[in-house]
């Protein structure tokens, strides 16, 4: 799709479709099951953290400075990374009549379409990319990178290139999928699919150590995630991820300093509630009142995925009691493709 | 969603105490009914949709439930006279009654009260329960019958309703029809006296299962034999046997066996897994589906001679007039792990045409036609003269009606060394080099249609016929971009799966061939070549001029896919 970048502050046309806000404190994904695990940050065994206070972690995250910088209200403004038209990140915001007011950094769109973002406690946006539709713009061999978004400059650069197990293929011509961050031991975890395949779940979490000179500090293999996102329960903090081959949400517990201490449990399944069969949490987002709220999708590995709409919302409780979570809605989307 | 929707599998429990009947073996684990299968008469479907007939030209269009209480009749009768209820019987455009059936009226329980219903807790009330097939929506109503009031109305999109026995009847009824049907348990890998046992056991559950793509309400009888069990989907929309699936018992991946499972499964192992041949009518050739490029031919071979390297359909290019640079590069292939963004639901089918034959293969969007989603179609014709051609077809819908597609087809004669030419109203002027031309008003033609030839040294070859709406398939001139480059043994020009070659919306030349010709053009006399395909073709949704497009219809009181294809590419003829 040709490129398109509307000045800063322009106004762009209504939607087509009602717009998929991006809730700043949000975004993230993750799927897998795991197999093998490597510590890098932490050692094999380690000792899960103590449990902190019962929720999210997920409430240091700051709106980047180059919000209020190009005029946008903090209080309406989103970053979206789902604009049909625009490709990349875009920061919007209702303009009152209908329409939006829309910027985009001139970088906001060199690496492709984009998936899921979040934030650190001084509102740099992480990003991954996420092929749309078509690989014209996401070349398969980048889509390993992972991207920081300057909260001051709004520049958009790659912050690390995570290694996959295996080359990118024409099978898979996915990446990293999803990211979160973890505001009390500040670590970013991503979640990678690269270089799986039908055959073989070759899939990867990643932790990094953000500051100075980021670096992969914790790795668990053999798990293909989408959604992901970090729960103080009862028990121990736990790296939540929804698998991408399966309608399984699993965890993995963590320790002190946001290291994997594995193995993976299974925590749920959405395919029982499931009306079409076949969802993949994609997204994960947990509240301080301990709640959780799913939003999946189908996903099997191609881009039909990018290319329609159409999610279903699962809200769940968590119980301190069984250390598990209940459920407590399903709403169903549906949405035009594209 | 209320937690009484979610239904739950009996299939562990009731296929763990199964016992110990022999196990016939299956040739496959999972099959698809073909498409070409004869359609199955099953008298007890046969009945219901004279009933469902009967109801739709019923005043309440909808189909109600038998065999009710006293109590339970009340309920349902508040229930199906509630207007919240009553607006979902007819399209709200034309007022055609949907099809609507009361599957279940149950005693409301206790436990799930809630402030809208909290007079059930004095009072006697049911949970009336109303399925309309058109929108594959649930309505549950809740209705206090001591007050004679509907306190709660509820929707649930996408959402079926628990079966109730008449169902579980029409299921098995269509299950025993259809594997009772001369040939077709052995088209679904079930030999004809294991299909028998089987239907004569005992141990048969009825399971959960989604029809995702169809939307239509689907239910797996499932039935147990030795230490498998044969999964059968089946559609009660339409009254037929989608596919069956076995698994071991005691082994489950968590995940349900659905239309889509099935239907993936069924793909990948028998067209991406694998290449297949054919050889009818003196052609002979081989195929597969590819991640992205289509439905891929290659070694194509007419009474034993060379014809074509390869064939497939690399990109389908869709841009948008009213928007500048908006529109998609949409890929086409096999449905899971792969590039595509249009799939391959179902593996391609070879049908009969007058003098020949084709093969023929769809991809779509899962929610098709609904706007912004796609169908295309790939055929490929041979004829017994030993013509062929390669056809693309869109069958809408898009996202507006100022669509122009754009497929890129990929062709490569086997012949190592062809001269290309072009008539210009008088002769054939080769071409020496790489190049491109487009299809205009003004190109000139053969008086058979001819506008491209390519000759072997001893003058065997093809001459190329551009699509101007000749083929009487409803296509209206294919205004095609024909570039014709050098075939490299050794560089990979687009020979294995391409991704994206180039951008939708570019209106001229720049629609991907042009970057293997581009900046310094390759000599092509007498030379190995591929040739590239573009058509464009304009869509139109006004009614009555409908091309490149699709909708839906009320039919029986369910929606149907209306559409109105635009068909594209050449016919080859031999050179005599």
């Amino acid at each position: 799709m040709a490129k398109k970048k509307p000045a800063p502050g322009a106004k762009a046309p209504a939607p087509r479709t009602s717009p998929v806000w991006f809730v700043l404190l949000g975004l993230l994904i993750v799927a897998g099951a795991a197999i093998l695990l490597w510590l890098n940050g932490g050692l094999p065994g380690a000792t899960p953290a103590p449990p902190g206070k019962l929720g999210g972690v997920t409430a240091c995250r700051q709106l980047p400075g180059f919000v209020a910088a190009q005029g946008f209200d903090p209080n309406t403004a989103a970053l979206s990374t789902s604009d049909d038209r625009r490709m990349g990140l875009v920061l919007i915001q209702p303009d009152g009549a209908g329409g939006q007011n829309v910027y985009q950094h001139p970088t906001w769109d060199d690496a492709g379409w984009l998936g899921g973002l979040t934030l650190d406690e001084n509102g740099n946006v992480y990003v991954v990319p996420a092929p749309r539709i078509s690989l014209l713009d996401n070349a398969p061999v980048k889509q390993t990178q992972l991207y920081r978004v300057d909260s001051a400059t709004g520049e958009l650069a790659v912050l690390l290139d995570l290694p996959a197990a295996a080359p990118p293929s024409q099978t898979n011509p996915y990446g990293l999928m999803g990211v979160t961050y973890d505001c009390e031991t500040r670590s970013l975890y991503v979640s990678s699919i690269a270089g799986s395949t039908r055959a073989a779940e070759v899939g990867r979490l990643f932790r990094v150590e953000l500051g100075a000179q980021p670096r992969v500090a914790a790795q668990f293999d053999g798990v293909d995630a989408i959604g992901l996102g970090v729960f103080n329960g009862r028990k121990d903090k736990r790296l939540y991820f929804g698998s991408a081959r399966t309608s399984e949400v699993l965890s993995l517990a963590l320790d002190a300093r946001g290291n994997f201490t594995g193995p993976a449990r299974v925590d749920f399944s959405l395919a029982e509630h499931d009306p079409r069969g076949d969802d993949k949490a994609r997204r994960l987002t947990f509240s301080d009142a301990a709640g959780l709220r799913v939003d999946a999708v189908k996903f099997n590995y191609n881009l039909v995925a990018s290319s329609e709409h159409r999610q279903n919302q699962y809200q769940y409780a968590y119980d301190s009691n069984t250390d598990g979570w209940v459920l407590l809605d399903v709403r169903t989307e549906l949405q035009s493709g594209g | 969603m209320t937690a009484r929707l979610l239904r739950l599998s009996v299939v562990g429990v009731l296929l763990a105490a199964c016992a110990t009947t022999p196990t016939p073996a299956p040739t496959t684990v999972a099959e698809l009914l073909p498409e070409s299968a004869p359609t199955v008469e099953v008298p007890a479907f046969a009945t219901r949709l004279a009933q469902v007939q009967a109801a739709l030209q019923a005043p309440i269009p909808v189909l109600l439930l038998e065999g009710l209480s006293q109590p339970q009749q009340v309920a349902q009768s508040l229930a199906v006279t509630d207007p919240r209820v009553v607006q979902y019987f007819g399209d709200p455009n034309t007022g055609l009654a949907m099809r609507n059936e009361v599957f279940n009226v149950h005693p409301f329980r206790a436990s799930d009260v809630t402030e809208a219903t909290v007079a059930c807790q004095q009072a006697e009330c049911y949970r009336v329960e109303v399925y309309n097939y058109a929108y594959n929506l649930t309505t549950v109503a809740v209705v206090d019958v001591t007050s004679r009031v509907v306190l709660a109305v509820n929707y649930f999109s996408d959402t079926q309703p628990d079966v109730n026995q008449t169902h579980t009847g029409l299921a098995l009824a269509i299950v025993k029809a259809t594997l009772a049907e001369p040939g077709l348990a052995a088209s679904l890998g079930i030999a004809p006296d294991a299909a028998n046992a089987l239907m004569a056991s005992t141990k048969t559950a009825l399971n959960d299962t989604r029809c995702e793509r169809s939307r239509h309400l689907c239910v797996a009888p499932t039935f147990v034999s030795g230490d498998r069990a044969l999964w059968a989907i089946v559609d009660l929309t339409e009254g037929r046997l989608v596919g069956v699936r076995w698994t071991e018992l005691g082994r489950t991946s968590g995940q349900p066996i659905t239309e889509q499972s099935l239907q993936n499964e069924v793909v990948m192992r028998d067209f991406c897994d694998q290449t297949n041949t054919l050889a009818r009518d003196g052609w002979a050739l081989r195929y597969g589906l590819t991640s992205s490029d289509g439905l891929r031919l290659a070694q194509v071979r007419f009474n034993d001679r060379p014809v074509l390297a390869s064939a497939k359909l690399v990109d389908w290019h869709v841009n948008y007039s009213q928007s500048d640079g908006f529109g998609y590069s949409d890929a086409v292939g096999c449905p899971v792990f792969s590039a595509a963004a249009v799939v391959a639901l179902k593996g391609p089918e070879v049908s009969d045409l007058p003098g020949g034959f084709a093969l023929t293969q769809e991809f779509r969007s899962e929610i098709w036609p609904l706007p912004c989603n796609y169908s295309y179609q790939q055929r490929y014709e041979f004829y017994t003269d030993g013509r062929f051609r390669v056809v693309v077809v869109s069958l809408g819908r898009g996202c507006g009606t100022d669509g122009t597609y754009r497929p890129v087809i990929r062709i490569q004669p086997a012949a190592e060394a062809v001269t290309c030419a072009e008539w210009d109203g008088a002769t054939w002027q080769p071409w020496a080099e790489e190049g491109w031309q487009l299809q205009t008003a003004e190109t000139a033609f053969t008086p058979e249609g001819y506008q491209y030839r390519y000759t072997d040294a001893a003058g065997s070859g093809y001459f190329i016929e551009p699509g101007r709406g000749q083929f009487g398939d409803g296509g209206r001139g294919d205004n095609a971009y024909v570039y014709v480059t050098r075939y490299h043994a050794d560089k990979d020009e687009g020979e294995s799966d391409l991704i994206t070659i180039g951008p939708c919306c570019n209106t001229d030349y720049q629609q991907g061939p042009e970057k293997f010709i581009e900046p310094g053009p390759e000599r092509i006399e007498a030379a190995p070549i591929v040739i590239w395909y573009v058509a464009q073709l304009k869509n139109d949704g006004e009614p009555g001029r409908e091309y490149c497009w699709a909708d839906t219809v009320l039919e029986n009181g369910v929606y149907v896919p209306r559409v109105w294809p635009c068909a594209a590419g050449p016919m080859f003829v031999p050179v005599r």
